[in-house]
């Protein structure tokens, strides 16, 4: 018996080329397991489609069995005919998914049997997809017939229970029945439901000493998004229960307890914690782990039972994160100002500029063009005033005849004004600048009279009044006291 | 552009035409070679918005080998040195609002053990203290700085720090970040590597000491 190409059916041409994607998906299972890594960042964003895509093959491989019942009702005879064609759909779509899944498993930092489990319940889904694909219609009046049967049936329960898993993994381990009604699971004798970590007392040192810490420092990869080394930290089952690794707490003895070695070892060192530069535990936090391991590890012991732990130990700094600067969202923004920009910057070179990079804002600087700089050419800003938040016009020739101009500059946060001709009366004008944070008039002729303005800034931090006709000791209501710098 | 610079900056140097009130809160005598002179030049400079001004101060390699290097002659003279000046310096800029964007760093290379040096175990003629490298101190006031802040711990003996360990790595990403620097970004491609001024090892921005 010869077997070519040609004389094989379409459906048969279908199936051995999905077998190829098949044989591929338990290969990279087999040698490119999960396991803990995060990778590359394309690839678990297109493992996220994983989610979305997976209820196809679901849906069809479920409605085949429909199909085949409803077909044998008289009324329904031609459902059966696209049964065929929807085992076909199924396996294609349950190998694209599969493929998505294993991207996302491989990237994501998984590990562990659940979604070793979840795998290779996915794969058997698909194999057996095929296997029906291939098998329908093909035995039809034999007794072989049955074998296409038992087919669907296994392949219904197992897509069930690899949905189960995988709603395990998105969703948590108990997902299902974490709000199933207590008559029901009396009933179901399922162990009635315990909210929060079962032994771990809300007064208990864990809770209030301990647990910060790990959520400060740990959580962020040993937690409910990410389980490096198949680790979490986010219960106290989950830290007695450990990682990869084994145990992590060996109650009474610290030294000899995982997490408290690797949260000591010398900062350079690769198996120090937290890694990858993270902000490392204070000496006072390492301190209430050992207390806390020291003293049983226990989930209940009251947090004032251990004595000498340092109290506020948790530190509340968060770290310094850098933005990504959206170059082209800021190059939008400051397209409008962008003409009148360049034709100051001509008139004027190096005193206006852009506050930084990520920011359409201005900043002016005239202080350096010292008495060449007059009230006469204050008009020349007046098409920006209003994107202006640091002005310096210190050391400059204005006078009060400038205060006008500057008046418009409403969100500007600081102004200097130093060794200028300016007097109460500019000060007076800007009572309206509600975002001044900082008011620079050193070496001014301001005097006390002008203070009462300063009333009216809300978010008003420094006014710099040293060499004016201020004194130090001049009566001022107690909020405007303590911002004045002599 | 060389005219402007050399007209510009004499008149930045010239300190005569300070008040005589200014030089005395420095201990500054124009003409002389000090370090209190170089403050309040610091000062015109940064006026001048020149951005990046470093004073230099030396004589601190205090061994205790001459009475130079002694702790209680030549390192209470250095001591003296700075002490006014730095003082009249921040005063000045706070004064003038200027330390609300001006970074002043203040620091060595090393630390100085709190034990008396006494090399091959002689006892030593003047009193001076050894090098230090595991522990030292570095102090930053102005721009973008919490004022009061203390942070990390030695021991008792000001020998190892036991505490809130700052690498000097983490001292300049807590300085580029208050230039406005992403620490991460700054960097040029030489010999293979992307250089960046924090090395090649993880360094993280001091954010406790962040005003």
């Amino acid at each position: 018996m010869t077997f070519s190409l040609r004389q094989m059916s379409i459906r048969t041409r279908f199936g051995l080329l999905a077998l190829a994607p098949l044989l591929l998906l338990v290969t990279l299972l087999l040698f490119l397991p999960p396991d803990g890594v995060e990778r590359a960042e394309w690839a678990q964003f297109i493992g996220r489609f994983h989610l979305l895509s997976i209820h196809f093959p679901i849906a069809l491989i479920l409605l085949v069995p429909v199909l085949e019942i409803a077909g044998r009702i008289r009324r329904f005879p031609d459902l059966r005919a696209s049964v065929d064609f929807s085992l076909a759909l199924a396996t294609f779509s349950a190998i694209v998914a599969l493929t998505l899944g294993w991207c996302l498993a491989r990237s994501g930092g998984y590990s562990g049997s659940l979604v070793t489990q979840h795998m290779w319940g996915g794969i058997f889904v698909a194999a057996l997809s095929w296997l029906c694909w291939m098998l329908h219609g093909r035995f039809l009046g034999q007794r072989l017939d049955f074998i296409y049967a038992f087919g669907l049936v296994v392949a219904v329960g197992l897509v069930s229970w690899t949905g189960y898993r995988g709603g395990q993994l998105s969703q948590g381990e108990n997902h299902l029945t974490e709000h199933m009604p207590t008559v029901l699971r009396a009933w179901l004798r399922l162990p009635q439901e315990d909210k929060g970590p079962t032994a771990a007392a809300s007064t208990s040192f864990f809770t209030i000493c301990v647990e910060p810490v790990f959520a400060g420092h740990c959580n962020s990869c040993h937690g409910p998004s990410k389980q490096r080394s198949r680790l979490r930290l986010d219960s106290y089952e989950a830290v007695m229960r450990g990682g990869k690794h084994g145990v992590i707490v060996k109650a009474g003895n610290p030294q000899g307890s995982e997490l408290f070695h690797r949260v000591t070892l010398p900062a350079g060192d690769d198996k120090f914690m937290p890694a990858e530069g993270k902000r490392p535990l204070s000496a006072d936090e390492v301190k209430l782990l050992e207390l806390w391991i020291a003293a049983g590890a226990s989930p209940s012991l009251a947090a004032d039972a251990i004595k000498g732990a340092p109290t506020n130990a948790v530190s509340t700094v968060a770290d310094v994160t850098f933005e990504e600067i959206d170059t082209a969202a800021v190059e939008k923004r400051r397209a409008p100002l962008a003409s009148a920009v360049a034709q100051l910057q001509k008139r004027f070179p190096d005193v206006l500029e852009y506050e930084s990079r990520g920011s359409a804002d201005l900043v002016v600087n005239v202080s350096l063009m010292g008495a060449k700089f007059g009230d006469k050419d204050m008009a020349a800003l007046k098409p920006l005033a209003e994107q202006i938040v640091v002005a310096d016009f210190s050391d400059t020739a204005i006078t009060d005849g400038s205060a006008a101009f500057i008046a418009v500059m409403k969100r500007l946060r600081v102004l200097r004004l130093m060794h200028t001709q300016v007097t109460d009366t500019t000060l007076h004008m800007l009572g309206d600048l509600n975002q001044l944070e900082s008011l620079n008039v050193f070496g001014t002729a301001v005097t006390p009279g002008a203070l009462e303005v300063a009333a009216r800034w809300p978010k008003l931090q420094h006014l710099y009044t040293g060499e004016t006709k201020i004194p130090a000791d001049v009566q001022v209501s107690e909020a405007v006291r303590g911002k004045l710098v002599f | 552009m060389a005219f402007r610079m050399q007209m510009d900056a004499t008149d930045a140097m010239d300190i005569h035409k300070e008040p005589a009130a200014v030089l005395t809160n420095y201990g500054s005598k124009p003409g002389e070679s000090s370090f209190a002179n170089n403050c309040l030049v610091a000062r015109r400079l940064a006026e001048r918005g020149v951005r990046f001004i470093q004073l230099y101060h030396w004589g601190w390699d205090s061994h205790g080998s001459n009475a130079k290097e002694a702790l209680n002659l030549g390192f209470a003279d250095r001591c003296r040195e700075v002490d006014q000046p730095i003082a009249a310096l921040l005063a000045d800029l706070k004064q003038r609002g200027m330390l609300e964007d001006t970074l002043v760093v203040w620091g060595g290379e090393f630390g100085r053990t709190s034990m008396r040096e006494n090399r091959f175990g002689q006892v030593m003629q003047f009193v001076g203290r050894d090098h230090n490298p595991g522990a030292f101190t570095i102090w930053m006031a102005g721009g973008g700085i919490k004022p009061g802040t203390t942070y990390g711990e030695t021991d008792a003996m000001g020998y190892e720090i036991v505490k809130d360990a700052v690498e000097i790595r983490d001292l300049h990403a807590t300085m580029l970040y208050v230039l406005g620097f992403d620490y991460h970004k700054l960097n040029y491609s030489f010999q293979g590597l992307e250089q960046k001024l924090t090395s090649v090892k993880p360094a993280r921005v001091v954010a406790e000491v962040l005003a």
